[in-house]
């Protein structure tokens, strides 16, 4: 749009004249006004995103859990009644029981949940994804897992001790091809010193029951946990 | 169309007088959000292409390189990475400031929801292309960003295993992330390219580009800051730790700390609600539905002036329907007539000389045609007594005239100055039914239906059909284009509108007015003595 060539009087002359000395003066104020405002919220005001001499514990895996029923030959009277090319000797049902996992710290119940299987069908792995924030310093976890059609008990149980520095950030995964309960960050921790990991009481598949304890709220919800936690800080 | 929030629009308009006195209305940068807008975007565009060519792709290579950007050729690379980071920032600011101006104005209702409704996936892309930059970097930020835009999006029931335990640890995070993350930051602001040119596609002559004084102060500031406060990284990412303190850009990553305060499901509903309240937003309070212009083919030539001057596009000129000579005809689509006028103003037919035929325009809404606006006219001068009689043409959204009413001073309301038709001004003062007329718009750069002052002084100034005839004396019209609270501006308008009638003896030799009328008549007759 081409500049107006000839003013209504009354109508801003100013505008022929941006560059009046009174005006320059005002329009560099206005854009260095503009350019704080721009520059200060940049990155400004500082965020605490953690609190200081607080460390961080993530539960965090993906799991699939028993069938709900196991698999079972079918009779010859079933087979017989299905397609040629459909007769397999065994039916397995895809649904998958739900996982029921617990994390105490220091004796506190810390999470306790029942981790659905994914899927339409329910045959999908279960997962969870919690964020615990709590104060640095030596701990004792124990975690729990039950994947198994077992009404009570758990499959998978380990204990750990931590002595988390401030800032840490301890993950808890879960494999059950290396044994269980796993810890990525943990093995370079002693080497970086950011603090020290040992197992107090690793036990393997089978493991009698522990105690269930009252169910507290999560942090971060798992994907359709029925379970509760709370920020500990 | 009724006017909402009063004070806040006032103090608005306060604010863009005390710009328009710094910048003068051309420059004014409030007038200009929009183009601003576009002017950062592309700034945005030519600095990332610059960042782009030296940006690796790997975990620890991606913050090497733009650690190498900032402080190895921090004379240019570290440059545009700033100027990468605040001209992003500087769009977000003029994105919120240009749509509260235009909600506080109320140009969302009408033909203009489509345009508003498009804004919101705009403000949409434009905060995912932010987010989606500040993982790049990959230094303490950009963890916390990737972590917790990742479990803000693990909120949603939509993922099937929660993404960010891709997060986890540093042994999780593969280099090809890093390619994936800029294939989404390129493509993310192209689609918001194609946002912004949907937001604007039913608007004609929209401003894509400031005025260049503008755009260059603009871009100074951005270099001056760049220079001041070089955007810096904070240190590397180690996903075994989480940071503590961290300087967060709070244009585009205020949800972040919002969810850590209560959860990223509270987040989602409160940012769902905001859009929903936005997207709602054109059909609350609108007001009664303005009528739209229709064409009479009896008096439309084609000639294409309506088409050329609308501001929403409503006007399209199609082959002739009615078997005349003309070859074509103006056609309006009432879906996008907002019924400013402005069609009007820009017909030829439109001319209050006509006599010997009813005046009737080729284009003109059924419920203020031109005959009307010169009943108006006319019944207005008559009213009018003095030495010095002026008419004051005001605009329905500028309002707050009748302050300024005497017995020498009358006032005719249009839908926007713009649907003025210059023969109106020829034919009042030529025919002396008034002594000056003063023009009372919206403020300049702030016209409620965008183009109405700039098409009013152009005809004026004889750059744009149809022009106000060179024998009408350009000394007995006056402008006072000001805000709805300026009446003091008005005022002062009219006196010095006044003063340049006696000062140029156009008040002189009244006994050659026009006597149409007892009132005009007598009128002369006391001027005469």
């Amino acid at each position: 749009m081409a500049e107006r060539t000839t003013a209504l009087y009354g109508v801003a002359d100013s505008a022929r004249a941006p560059f009046a000395p009174k005006r320059i003066i005002a329009q560099v104020l206005c854009y260095a006004l503009f350019g704080l405002l721009v520059g200060y919220f940049a990155d400004s005001p500082a965020y605490r995103h953690l609190a200081p001499n607080s460390a961080v514990v993530k539960l965090s895996f993906n799991h699939a859990g028993a069938h709900v029923t196991a698999c079972r030959r079918r009779t010859p009277t079933e087979l017989a009644a299905l397609a040629p090319n459909m007769r397999q000797l065994t039916q397995c049902p895809r649904a998958r029981v739900p996982l029921r996992v617990e994390l105490d710290l220091d004796g506190r119940r810390l999470y306790a949940a029942e981790l659905p299987p994914g899927g339409l069908a329910k045959d999908g792995e279960s997962s969870v994804y919690q964020r615990f924030t709590l104060p640095a310093g030596k701990h004792r976890l124990v975690m729990r897992l039950r994947d198994s059609r077992r009404k009570s008990g758990f499959d998978y149980v380990r204990k750990v001790a931590v002595d988390l520095t401030p800032g840490e950030l301890f993950v808890i995964d879960f494999n059950p091809q290396a044994g269980g309960f796993q810890f990525p960050a943990g093995k370079p921790l002693a080497a970086v010193g950011r603090g020290s990991l040992q197992p107090v009481d690793p036990v393997g598949k089978n493991v009698a029951a522990y105690h269930n304890a009252a169910r507290v709220a999560p942090r971060h919800g798992s994907r359709g946990a029925h379970g509760h936690g709370s920020r500990w800080s | 169309m009724a006017m909402k929030f009063g004070a806040v629009r006032r103090a608005l308009e306060g604010v863009e007088k005390g710009f328009d006195a710094a910048f003068t209305p051309a420059w004014n940068p409030i007038s200009q959000l929009g183009a601003l807008g576009w002017f950062f975007y592309w700034v945005v565009v030519v600095t990332g292409i610059y960042l782009y060519i030296f940006f690796d792709t790997g975990i620890h290579a991606a913050y090497d390189s733009v650690e190498y950007l900032t402080h190895v050729q921090w004379y240019a690379g570290g440059v545009m990475r700033s100027l990468h980071r605040y001209a992003s920032d500087a769009m977000v600011l003029v994105m919120l400031l240009h749509l509260t101006r235009e909600y506080v104005m109320g140009r969302l209702h009408g033909p203009r929801w489509f345009t508003w409704i498009v804004g919101i996936p705009v403000m949409w892309a434009v905060f995912a292309s932010g987010i989606s930059g500040y993982w790049l970097v990959w230094d303490r930020l950009a963890q916390y960003v990737a972590v917790a835009t990742t479990e803000w999006l693990d909120a949603l029931p939509v993922f099937g295993q929660p993404i960010a335990r891709n997060f986890l640890d540093q042994d999780a995070l593969s280099g090809r992330f890093f390619t994936l993350m800029i294939f989404i930051h390129i493509g993310v602001p192209l689609f918001l390219l194609f946002l912004m040119w949907l937001h604007i596609s039913r608007l004609t002559h929209s401003k894509v580009n400031p005025p260049r004084g503008l755009a260059a102060g603009s871009l100074l500031m951005l270099v001056a800051l760049a220079l001041w406060r070089p955007a810096l990284s904070q240190g590397p990412a180690d996903l075994n730790s989480v940071p503590g303190v961290l300087r967060i850009d709070w244009y585009y990553l205020f949800a972040l700390p919002a969810q850590d305060a209560v959860s990223g499901a509270w987040v989602w509903i409160a940012v769902a609600a905001g859009t929903l309240a936005l997207a709602v937003a054109p059909w609350v309070r609108r007001g009664a539905r303005v009528p739209v212009a229709v064409v009479d083919l009896n008096n439309c030539n084609g000639c294409g002036r309506c088409f050329a001057d609308c501001p929403y596009g409503a006007v399209t000129l199609q082959p002739r329907s009615d078997g005349s000579a003309y070859s074509h005809e103006a056609v309006v689509r009432p879906d996008l007539c907002a019924g400013c006028g402005i069609c009007t103003g820009a017909c030829p037919t439109a001319t209050p000389f006509r006599r010997r035929s009813e005046l009737v325009a080729g284009i003109e809404r059924p419920d203020f045609p031109v005959r009307v606006l010169r009943e108006r006219s006319l019944e207005a001068a008559r009213r009018l007594q003095g030495e010095a009689r002026v008419l004051i043409y005001g605009c329905e959204p500028r309002g707050g005239l009748a302050a300024v009413e005497d017995g020498a001073t009358a006032v005719v309301t249009l839908p926007c100055i713009g649907m003025l038709p210059p023969p109106f001004i020829d034919f009042l003062l030529t025919r002396h039914h008034v002594d000056g007329i003063l023009l009372a718009g919206c403020r300049e750069g702030a016209c409620f239906h965008r183009l109405g002052i700039e098409w009013t002084l152009r005809r004026i100034a004889r750059e744009r059909d149809p022009y106000l005839r060179e024998r009408v004396s350009r000394e007995r019209i006056g402008g006072a284009f000001a805000g709805a609270g300026e009446v003091g501006r008005v005022a002062a308008e009219l006196a010095a509108l006044r003063a340049r009638l006696r000062a140029s003896g156009a008040l002189e030799g009244v006994s050659g007015r026009c006597v149409e009328g007892p009132a005009a008549k007598a009128s002369v007759e006391r001027a005469n003595g």
